[in-house]
């Protein structure tokens, strides 16, 4: 894949071209329905127990967290959708991107068990609609590499402790 | 440990799972962001969730932790509390 992000004097410029723009629109578009929907099982992974061993107070904490980072979501998309046109990103803009392709393919890659140990990539001619989800999947994980790649540079060397 | 015995002013560690979809190069990215790590310590904890399972990124006071937890969760990575 080509490079889709380059750092430039004010900030990071997107360069997708026309087809991918308008399919990232779209797929979008399918993933703010699924948030506010709230009832694909698939969408339980992005709420998962945080005290094992304390499932009520897992329950207290996303009772508390939910709301918040349902919005962020939200106001996330929106950030995506509004620099598809090819805006530069500013870091609250790339972090917004990040976060998004990510969740894209954190959905993608759960309804696809991309993580069990039987998975099989789909191939076109036997199930063409699980293929093209697979595809997705692939070009999203270029996208998001890419991005992380160009991101990680910008960031402060940081400490070992 | 159950969750009676535990004392509460005991630190709380932010341990992150394995997770199969989860880029190698966006967890390592996500802990540089979120806690000002280096590249080479944010790769040893990436790692040490990819091999081991799970990894302690962090730890503190309950408040402290759960934010941390929240901002993981942003970040699509599953993030659990446990107290020491």
């Amino acid at each position: 894949m080509a490079r889709r992000f380059r750092v430039g004097p004010d900030g990071i410029r997107v360069n997708l071209r026309d087809e991918e723009r308008s399919g990232l629109a779209a797929v979008l578009e399918q993933f703010r329905q699924l948030l506010l929907e709230g009832t694909d099982a698939s969408m339980l992974r992005f709420q998962p127990p945080v005290h094992i061993h304390d499932p009520r107070a897992s329950d207290e904490f996303w009772e508390m967290a939910a709301g918040p980072l349902l919005r962020h979501r939200l106001e996330s998309l929106d950030v995506v959708e509004a620099g598809l046109a090819g805006a530069a990103l500013d870091d609250e803009a790339v972090s917004a991107w990040i976060q998004t392709l990510n969740s894209l393919r954190l959905y993608l890659g759960n309804t696809l068990e991309v993580g069990a140990a039987t998975f099989d990539p789909p191939r076109p001619g036997e199930q063409p609609h699980e293929a093209a989800r697979y595809m997705l999947y692939e070009w999203l994980g270029g996208l998001l590499d890419q991005l992380v790649s160009t991101a990680a540079g910008t960031l402060p060397p940081g400490t070992d402790d | 440990m159950d969750v009676a015995d535990r004392r509460p002013d005991s630190p709380w560690k932010v341990i992150v799972l394995d997770d199969p979809v989860n880029l190698m190069s966006y967890v390592t990215y996500v802990f540089r962001k979120l806690f000002g790590y280096s590249q080479q310590k944010a790769h040893r904890l990436m790692m040490q969730v990819h091999t081991e399972g799970r990894a302690v990124v962090a730890s503190g006071q309950r408040e402290k932790a759960e934010f941390d937890v929240y901002r993981l969760h942003e970040h699509g990575l599953w993030a659990i509390l446990e107290q020491d």
